[in-house]
């Protein structure tokens, strides 16, 4: 488990980081959201032990990251734009690591090498940049820690990579104890892979919460009632968090449990009735308008 | 992983990285090395089948090759291995990207430290020993291996590794404390030349304010010579030095600067990377260091321009030099033109600081000019020659040989005479401290009305009426040791008497005529020539008349005043070599003597003296 307890960091007048308290648990994909600037990279380069806070603790399992061999053996960090050491292939790349990480699975990498179709003798400085990001992967998933550390990494690969690489990481999930980090400011990319999702916002944390728990307690609805008393009489009953008509048509956000909330509205036997999927984005925006912010302005 | 294979790989590792700076230094070794000491024994070869020098001369030179002090070249590559090495071994703190990668990993930093630091040392020493191996092996080829050779080779070989650790270690503290290529490069400047351009300042600074200062005095303000590493590495090749306390003294240097190193790159932060500073406590700290030499040499330079006690371009010169350096510096900082004018308040300090130092010296607070030891604490004075043509040397033997090497004359005087009868000569010292100040003052404001220093010392008066300088040396040697060095200016007419008491010493006279101290035996023969010095006759000491003549003229000598000296003029003239045994019939290091009017044996008797010589030789010859 990861921990971190009021992590506080400021570049000269900036503050990147305020206050920011969280877990990471085990076994699940952590995504951490926010714009640009919101501090997912400090928070990051924190968690790896680069960065030193200016206050606050960070512990992963328990111990303290920073200048700790220990507790950085058990993560690996893939930086947003990763370094390769200067002329070398992914062969040699590979090597490297393996004599970092004691655990390194040269074997493995050789076969996701083939995979992807990257040549382990060809320099890396000849590679694309959606080519190097899926070698970082390669060799993050290859080093075999329990934490991997993305910074914006999906951002860089094509949709069929991208799919390829979500499924190595839940197979990967499924295998062994392994939990990945995985910071982006597009949420339509993490919807179908994160477990619990935090989102970050000028240094702060703004939510952090389990995308099921949120999706379980938040749904859209849209309907068309008799008369407007009964439309009364039903809204009264609901949590409602957003209300859009258009003319007739009832599109509401409601709080609570879905079953609860589709009795309730039956009985009124309305005209038209329907529950529409909520995406992870619409969740947010009526999550975080409910702590006053308007935040369909920040987000893509 | 055990933390030795932990450490071998990532050795390993680096090693590949710096292929390059091994080969650079590679090239460098051989150039410096075997083809220098190859085209210079091809010169000297030349030179010894021209029967201008000697094998044994030539064994020396080439031995010499390997010293930084007749071999500039290989300091010069030392110096710039250090900083490349240096500066490459660890520009990966410049870079976020690889900061991220570095730091990420499950290494500890002083983990990643010295891998790095041990193959930075090694890109200078496999190198060296490459080009020393070949070297030797050319000197072979023309028969000039030696086992003094091989020592002297192996010594130097030491003493430049560690001067290059020093070096080495220095170049990595500037590029830990900084955070992009260009200012670790400039910081690494500041590092080697800061000791020096502080303590050339300073000295430029006592010439100009202090009218008794004197060159080779003891600065009373400077900055300590281990805080140059040039200056470190520079004093370990000092023959006299490298047996005594240097060598541990800059191990121990080396060894405190290692530990900084290590310390400070525990507490970088890797946010630094790309900033100018990687400590911003530093900031102000480095600037007031920079902005106050800037400063003053600023002053210096405008000052140099006009005449020498003009302060007011002293002072702008100060004002626009602390300007300029204090926009330059705060935009290398920040890496912004607009930031040119931010934090004024070290710019006040460094001027205020140079305010006072620019007083102390002005007006003399610690009352420079004005000093004289206490006669009791005085054990002897020596003093500089005058009136006197003689060319001095200063000598070092070995074995084989004994090199010498002209030298000042008031050098000369002032580290061979001892005169322990002070008192006229401390009476004159008192003298020279009231002169010296009305002098200067007096000159000065006649310069700046004339401004032609002839025509002034002329009409003034203060042109000595002596043959030589108005100017008199002091050393001062207190019984506790220490030497204290004034520049007087004396006004020998008025002081004749005072000074001619001096001059009659034989603790004066002794060193100033070296030939007074020597014996018959000493002196292997008396080159005359004639007044054109196109035709010389030798008086070697195995001639009839020789003893005669010395005798002869160590007693004129002797008796010779100061009155002697300002009204007589030299008839004729004759030299003698400094060392018997090495030359044979010419010597290229003669001391001249003249022979005076004013002698007592008057130029009649030289003449004919040295004319029967003359006739005596020519019969031999016959």
């Amino acid at each position: 488990m990861i921990e971190t307890n009021e992590l506080c960091k400021t570049f000269d007048d900036i503050q990147a980081v305020s206050q920011v308290t969280l877990t990471i648990k085990e076994g699940n994909v952590f995504g951490l959201i926010g714009t640009n600037g919101a501090g997912k990279s400090t928070f990051l380069r924190m968690l790896t032990g680069i960065l030193k806070p200016d206050s606050g603790t960070i512990t992963i399992d328990q111990l303290p990251v920073f200048e700790n061999p220990k507790a950085k053996s058990k993560f690996f960090y893939i930086s947003d734009e990763q370094y390769f050491l200067p002329n070398s292939t992914p062969k040699e790349m590979a090597h490297y690591y393996c004599s970092i990480y004691a655990n390194f699975r040269l074997d493995l990498f050789s076969e996701y090498l083939d995979c992807f179709e990257l040549n382990p003798t060809r320099r890396i400085a000849t590679f694309s940049k959606g080519m190097k990001k899926q070698l970082s992967i390669l060799l993050g998933l290859c080093s075999y820690t329990k934490y991997l550390f993305c910074d914006e990494t999906f951002d860089g690969l094509d949709p069929v990579m991208r799919q390829g690489v979500k499924s190595i990481f839940a197979n990967e999930m499924t295998q062994r104890d392994f939990t990945p980090i995985i910071a982006s400011h597009n949420l339509r990319e993490l919807e179908d892979i994160c477990d619990h999702v935090g989102l970050l916002h000028k240094g702060g944390v703004l939510l952090s919460k389990e995308l099921m728990e949120m999706k379980s307690n938040i749904h859209k609805l849209q309907c068309v009632f008799q008369n407007q008393d009964m439309e009364q009489s039903v809204l009264e009953q609901l949590t409602v968090i957003k209300l859009e008509r258009r003319g007739s048509l009832l599109t509401i956000t409601v709080k609570g449990d879905k079953d609860a909330i589709i009795n309730s509205v039956a009985l009124s036997s309305p005209v038209f009735f329907e529950v529409l999927p909520l995406s992870l984005e619409e969740i947010f925006i009526s999550e975080t308008e409910v702590v006053g912010y308007d935040i369909k302005k920040l987000i893509l | 992983m055990t933390s030795k294979n932990l450490f071998y790989n990532l050795w390993k590792e680096n090693i590949k990285r710096r292929v390059w700076v091994m080969a650079l230094s590679l090239i460098v070794f051989i150039l410096v090395l075997p083809i220098y000491s190859a085209m210079s024994i091809e010169h000297w070869m030349q030179n010894l089948a021209r029967e201008m020098t000697t094998i044994p001369e030539i064994l020396i030179s080439f031995q010499d090759l390997f010293g930084i002090s007749e071999n500039p070249l290989l300091m010069a590559a030392t110096v710039g291995i250090a900083v490349v090495s240096g500066v490459q071994g660890y520009s990966f703190l410049f870079s976020r990207k690889k900061i991220d990668l570095y730091h990420s990993i499950p290494v500890k930093r002083i983990q990643l430290f010295i891998p790095i630091y041990i193959n930075g040392i090694l890109s200078y020493v496999i190198p060296y020993i490459i080009g020393f191996i070949i070297t030797l092996c050319v000197g072979g080829i023309y028969n000039l291996y030696t086992f003094d050779v091989l020592k002297y080779g192996i010594i130097q070989f030491f003493l430049n590794t560690l001067g290059f650790l020093f070096l080495y270690t220095i170049a990595i503290l500037a590029v830990i404390m900084t955070g992009t290529l260009l200012v670790s490069l400039l910081a690494c400047f500041v590092f080697f030349f800061y000791e020096p351009i502080a303590n050339s300042i300073i000295q430029f600074l006592y010439r100009q304010f202090f009218f008794t200062f004197d060159y080779r005095s003891n600065l009373g303000i400077h900055f300590p010579s281990f805080l140059s590493p040039l200056g470190v590495f520079m004093e370990l090749q000092d023959k006299d030095l490298y047996y005594g306390f240097w060598i541990p003294k800059v191990i121990l240097l080396s060894a405190l600067c290692i530990a900084l190193c290590i310390f400070l790159y525990r507490i970088r932060a890797s946010e630094s990377s790309g900033k100018a500073m990687a400590f911003p406590k530093t900031k102000a700290v480095i600037k007031v260091l920079l902005l106050i030499p800037t400063g003053l040499t600023g002053g210096i330079f405008f000052q140099s321009f006009v005449y020498r006690d003009s302060m007011k371009w002293f002072l702008l010169g100060i004002a626009i030099s602390l300007l300029l350096a204090h926009c330059v510096i705060e935009i290398i900082y920040e890496s912004d033109y607009k930031a040119a004018l931010h934090h004024p308040y070290s710019l006040i300090l460094s001027g205020a600081v140079i305010v006072i130092v620019t007083s102390v010296f002005y007006f003399d607070l610690f009352q420079y000019d004005a000093y004289l030891p206490k006669e009791e604490d005085i054990a002897s004075i020596s003093l500089s020659p005058i009136g006197t043509n003689i060319n001095y040397y200063s000598s070092s033997s070995s074995p084989d040989n004994t090199d010498y090497r002209q030298i000042d004359a008031s050098t000369y005087c002032l580290n061979h005479m001892e005169i322990t009868n002070i008192k006229d000569a401390y009476s004159l010292a008192q003298y020279g401290i009231l002169y010296t100040k009305d002098f200067e003052k007096n000159y000065s404001n006649l310069y700046r009305k004339d401004g032609d220093s002839d025509f002034i010392m002329e009409e003034s008066g203060l042109t000595g009426n002596y043959r030589s300088t108005n100017n008199l040396v002091y050393k001062f040697t207190l019984k506790n040791g220490k030497e204290v060095y004034r520049d007087y200016s004396i006004n020998f007419k008025d002081q004749k008497e005072l000074f001619n008491k001096i001059f009659t010493l034989d603790e004066y006279k002794n060193i100033v005529f070296p030939l007074l101290s020597a014996t018959q035996e000493d002196i292997s023969y008396m080159r005359w020539t004639n007044a054109s010095g196109t035709k010389s006759q030798w008086l070697t000491k195995d001639e009839t008349y020789y003893s005669q003549i010395f005798t002869t003229y160590q007693e004129e000598l002797r008796s010779l005043t100061i009155d002697d000296l300002e009204t007589s003029l030299p008839v004729c003239a004759f030299y003698v070599p400094l060392d018997q045994k090495t030359f044979k019939t010419y010597s290229e290091f003669e001391n001249t003597y003249y022979v005076f009017s004013s002698f007592k044996k008057p130029w009649p008797y030289w003449r004919k003296v040295v004319f029967l010589l003359i006739k005596y030789q020519n019969k031999r010859a016959l």
